[in-house]
């Protein structure tokens, strides 16, 4: 992580960085070890699910009594999808 | 004679007795509470007061309390829309709240899954993903709430 940088930023970093992901695959690798993808998925997800949730905050903080925000429903379903993907995946992690 | 004495006997065990045989007294008695047994079931038949029982059909009856129809007052409006305004407003808060809590448990979420080895992931961390995924749902279920 750059020096100043939220943890928000570095997630976001993350999140939006698929060429680094593809350039990756392109090599050719050692097959994947299915712990190590796990573990890779777990840290996507969680910074994922970082950057939605300060999304969700930033959209809530602009809505008022009198507006439905939909993009809030929507993330906040989203938001709860990926909690419960991270939470089976953080089980099978700590089952093996 | 004995004959006679036979339908006594039968009339008795089938549960009738002739009434020529009772006590007079006792027959007053009788058709007294009789009497009264049906004023009561008749007074409970009859309609309530602040209730109105009207027939639509030969077996159908339906109760109308007046103080239903009656138009909710000026006041009485005023009060529910106040009621329901500072209920809209709460349900805000604790939305605007819950994402705040929501952002910070992802925060501690991604420090934790970031610093560990993933050997070493906590049950903690389980909780917070379980608390994100809850208060995302309650988000989610309040702004449906506010805006059905």
């Amino acid at each position: 992580m750059q020096a100043g940088a939220t943890p928000v930023d570095a997630a976001k970093q993350a999140v939006a960085a698929p060429e680094k992901v593809a350039a990756v695959a392109d090599k050719p690798a050692l097959p994947a070890d299915p712990e190590t993808l796990r573990k890779k998925q777990v840290a996507d997800d969680t910074a994922k699910l970082l950057v939605l949730a300060n999304e969700l905050k930033a959209e809530m903080d602009k809505s008022t009594k009198d507006t439905l925000s939909l993009s809030v429903v929507k993330k906040a379903e989203e938001i709860e999808k990926l909690a419960r993907k991270v939470r089976g995946e953080m089980k099978a992690s700590i089952g093996n | 004679m004995m004959h006679r004495r036979n339908e006594k006997r039968e009339a008795r065990s089938e549960g009738w007795v002739n009434p020529d045989q009772l006590n007079p007294d006792k027959l007053r008695i009788r058709s007294v509470a009789m009497m009264s047994a049906l004023l009561a079931l008749a007074g409970m038949m009859q309609p309530r007061s602040q209730s109105q029982v009207t027939s639509e059909g030969p077996n159908t009856f339906s109760i109308r309390i007046p103080e239903a129809d009656q138009p909710m007052g000026a006041v009485g409006r005023h009060a529910l829309r106040e009621a329901n305004k500072r209920l809209i407003l709460d349900r805000q808060k604790q939305m605007t709240e819950d994402s705040a809590k929501l952002l910070r448990l992802a925060t501690d979420l991604k420090a934790e899954v970031d610093g560990s080895d993933h050997s070493t992931l906590s049950t903690g961390a389980l909780r917070k993903a379980d608390e994100i995924a809850k208060l995302a749902h309650n988000v989610q279920e309040k702004m449906k709430l506010t805006f059905p």
